[in-house]
């Protein structure tokens, strides 16, 4: 383990992709389930994945400048309602644009709540989710009830149609030999193939778009002067403003930026989904929360979070004998880590994981199809576990939820 | 009195501020405010509608006081949502399956779906005890779960959930007459008994939190959790039995629903999906104290019965929802606000009497 540790990122980063695919590989080829690293599972996952990391990098921004934002849920309802209007009126950019705004003007609300009248943060954010509602569905009564083209009506739940970005993204000149070498079923290869179509071939233009945001992100708050502001006033404010950080202003950009990333997530459901619909947020600003913890408020491991995630989701998705493979493969990982807690000598660990994995692994062969309504429970279960077994060693901003109050500094 | 007028002040100002919101926004959509708050108002002011009012009013201060009990120790018990969805389903179904005489039978029935929602949240604290995994979003994962493992229970085969006989309904049985709650008849209206257990609720949660040790407690942990370990308290102990109080009284929140004669007697596709969640915004409007929440879980369902007026003058009822909203983002700042500049007057008062004092001592 220390060895592993020593390694760089990028090795470590290699190692780890590597050892995913092949538990999926090897899981895949016990279950019969090769759609568990088909391209089109993976696709999925990550068209799945956009909005919960664009919501959880919202909530980075803002827990690094020192505000819990719990009101990301809302934020993107706003946003979805804000893509809903502009896009029916002005096309895929306008959809981009109107998310953004929307996001922006929830943000605002709980930078005013938050940071210039310093109240609980947690209560903000969950006004400004119950506000939303009412918020989205009293705008629809106005601007969508009964408007929009024949046949294509809008109403208190849905716009009229959004046109979305026309072509899609492919790397030019891999995706036909990755199909060929997908479909031969060779061991391994064809599964990292399989996994590298779904990341490379047929994105849509909105997903590629939004993912360029991670590393912006990541850019800005770590190498920029900004940035450093940001964190400083996340980890220490009133030290920030001894030194002429402006913690207040600070905090106020952050969360402007943070509701004007869950606005953008919205953006990219109503792009996919062709239309604003009432509450097709579905929690997903809950999971970007649990994906920026799961990543330890760093923006390359919360996107990771997020896939595993929108993985285990897609994998429902499949008619074939997947959901019980990616059961399975749960159950294998359990094994893996018994093995290797014998190996540390930590016999009661590794005996509490063995019976755990086995018994996951005989669930898994007994049932060759698991039940539509629990696999949808599978994507938080395994959160949770990842949750569980990560949580201990987590280090959130230390000012994250603590409001400022200026001139504390004294 | 000076104590009374010092909560209210700032409540009947947050009041005024959201009304103020809500009628701008009016104006601006193009409707008269004075019509739309008359229709509201109509449609309140009357024996039905104050009954209704209460009835709903019920169950929304029950599902408040068990997040008001967690927010008492800065524990947010989010998973309420899921925790009254499950609980009463379990209550639903043993309520229709077992054969008691009548208060007996509606104990059991009750005491069921609390143990259950007890069960649910407690997974919440023991995560969070063993594991230091954050209860908000614990709570948001269980949510999740409850939702499909209500599904699976619902269509399996083998649990045998559904009532065959109102397939229309997609609905657990219903329960039989023994373990229905009573129901008082005021005129042409309803009343529904279980506002007693809500009461009874509302004082057990005042005695216990702010009449015994273990309230105490609770309030020590939440103001200064360092401060309370170092005097003896047990963090991991009172996050425990703090979750499973808190679910258990989700639980009897999603029996106010199930045993209320209007709806079916039972647990179905029907059933409303985001009681905990407005319990979050009752809780915090009525800053967790047992009749604060009480008179802001009135506020919201009187909201809630005006609104279905607006339909007859042609505005649309979600200026209610947005009038709730409202009031509690601006309730919350304002109640900030207001404590903050009362701190100030106390430190100012305090600074110039001791001023006053040491000039005393100084010319004596």
């Amino acid at each position: 383990m220390n060895r592993f540790l020593s390694l760089s990122k990028w090795e470590r980063s290699a190692i780890s992709a590597f050892s995913v695919v092949l538990l999926l590989s090897i899981a895949g080829r016990l279950f019969d389930a090769p759609g568990l690293t088909g391209s089109s599972t993976i696709s999925t996952a990550l068209g799945l994945a956009v909005p919960v990391i664009l919501a959880g990098l919202g909530g980075l921004v803002a827990e690094r400048s020192g505000v819990f934002n719990i009101g990301l849920e809302g934020m993107m309802a706003m946003g979805t309602w804000g893509a809903g209007f502009f896009g029916w009126h002005y096309g895929p950019w306008g959809a981009l644009l109107g998310g953004l705004l929307g996001g922006v003007l929830g943000g605002a609300l709980l930078a005013l709540a938050t940071v210039t009248f310093a109240i609980e943060q947690t209560v903000a954010g969950v006004a400004i989710n119950i506000g939303s509602l009412g918020i989205c569905r009293y705008l629809s009564s106005l601007f969508f009830e009964g408007k929009g083209p024949e046949g294509d009506l809008g109403t208190i739940a849905d716009s009229p149609s959004v046109a979305t970005f026309g072509s899609k993204f492919s790397i030019p000149f891999i995706g036909d030999p990755l199909l060929e070498l997908e479909n031969k079923q060779w061991f391994l290869l064809s599964d990292f193939a399989g996994v590298i179509r779904g990341f490379t071939v047929d994105v849509s233009w909105a997903s590629v778009l939004l993912l360029l945001l991670v590393p912006t992100i990541w850019y800005l708050v770590w190498r920029t002067p900004f940035g450093l502001r940001l964190r400083s006033s996340g980890e220490k404010p009133a030290a920030a403003e001894s030194l002429g950080v402006n913690v207040l202003s600070t905090r106020w950009i952050a969360v402007l930026m943070s509701g004007g990333l869950a606005g953008l997530a919205g953006s990219w459901l109503v792009l996919e989904s062709l239309k604003y619909q009432q509450g097709m947020t579905s929690n997903r600003g809950y999971l970007g929360l649990a994906a920026m913890i799961f990543g330890n408020w760093m923006p390359g491991l919360l996107s990771i979070g997020a896939l595993l995630f929108s993985f285990s989701q897609s994998v429902g998705f499949q008619l074939g004998f997947e959901s019980r493979a990616i059961i399975g493969a749960v159950g294998l990982t359990f094994v893996i880590s018994a093995l290797w807690a014998a190996f540390t000598r930590k016999f009661i660990s590794a005996l509490i994981s063995l019976v755990v994995g086995i018994g996951v692994l005989v669930f898994a062969f007994l049932n060759e199809t698991i039940n539509d309504a629990l696999i949808k429970a599978l994507p938080y279960l395994l959160t949770l576990i990842v949750l569980a077994v990560a949580s201990k060693r987590q280090r959130p901003p230390a000012a994250a939820g603590i409001p400022y109050i200026k001139g504390r500094a004294g | 009195m000076n104590n009374l007028k010092k909560t209210l002040t700032p409540a009947a100002i947050a009041l005024a501020l959201a009304f103020a919101l809500a009628s701008l926004v009016l104006v601006v959509s193009g409707h008269n405010p004075l019509t739309a708050y008359r229709a509201m108002w109509k449609n309140f002011a009357n024996l039905d509608g104050v009954i209704t009012s209460i009835n709903i009013g019920a169950r929304y201060y029950v599902s408040a006081v068990a997040i008001a009990l967690a927010l008492k120790m800065n524990v947010f018990n989010i998973g309420t949502n899921g925790q009254y969805q499950i609980a009463a389903l379990f209550g639903a179904v043993v309520g229709a399956a077992i054969k008691l005489p009548a208060p007996l039978h509606v104990a059991v029935t009750l005491v069921t779906a609390m143990v259950v929602g007890a069960i649910w949240s407690s997974l919440i604290a023991i995560l969070n005890v063993t594991r230091s995994v954050n209860p908000v979003l614990t709570g948001i994962m269980l949510n999740g779960i409850a939702a499909s493992v209500i599904a699976y229970l619902m269509q399996s085969k083998w649990t045998n959930f559904r009532d065959p006989t109102r397939p229309e309904y997609g609905s657990t049985r219903p329960i039989p007459k023994s373990g229905q709650l009573p129901v008082f008849d005021i005129g042409k209206a309803q009343l529904q008994s279980y506002v007693v257990l809500a009461i009874i609720l509302g004082i057990g949660f005042y005695l216990l939190v702010y009449r015994t040790r273990f309230g105490y407690d609770l309030r020590a942990s939440g103001g200064n959790a360092s401060a309370a370990r170092s005097s003896g308290v047990n963090p991991k102990r009172m996050i425990l039995i703090t979750l499973a109080l808190s679910g258990a009284a989700a639980g009897l929140a999603g029996m106010g629903i199930v045993l209320s004669a209007n709806d079916q007697l039972s647990y179905g596709d029907r059933f409303p999906g985001l009681l905990g969640f407005t319990g979050i915004g009752i809780a915090l409007l009525g800053r967790n104290h047992p009749a604060g929440v009480a008179a802001a879980a009135l506020l919201w369902a009187a909201l809630d019965q005006g609104a279905r007026g607006l339909v007859t003058v042609g505005i649309p009822g979600e200026i209610a929802v947005i009038l709730q909203g409202a009031l509690l983002f601006i309730a919350v700042i304002v109640y900030a606000v207001w404590e903050r500049k009362s701190l100030a007057a106390m430190i100012h008062e305090a600074a110039t009497r001791t001023a006053a004092a040491r000039t005393e001592s100084v010319s004596a």
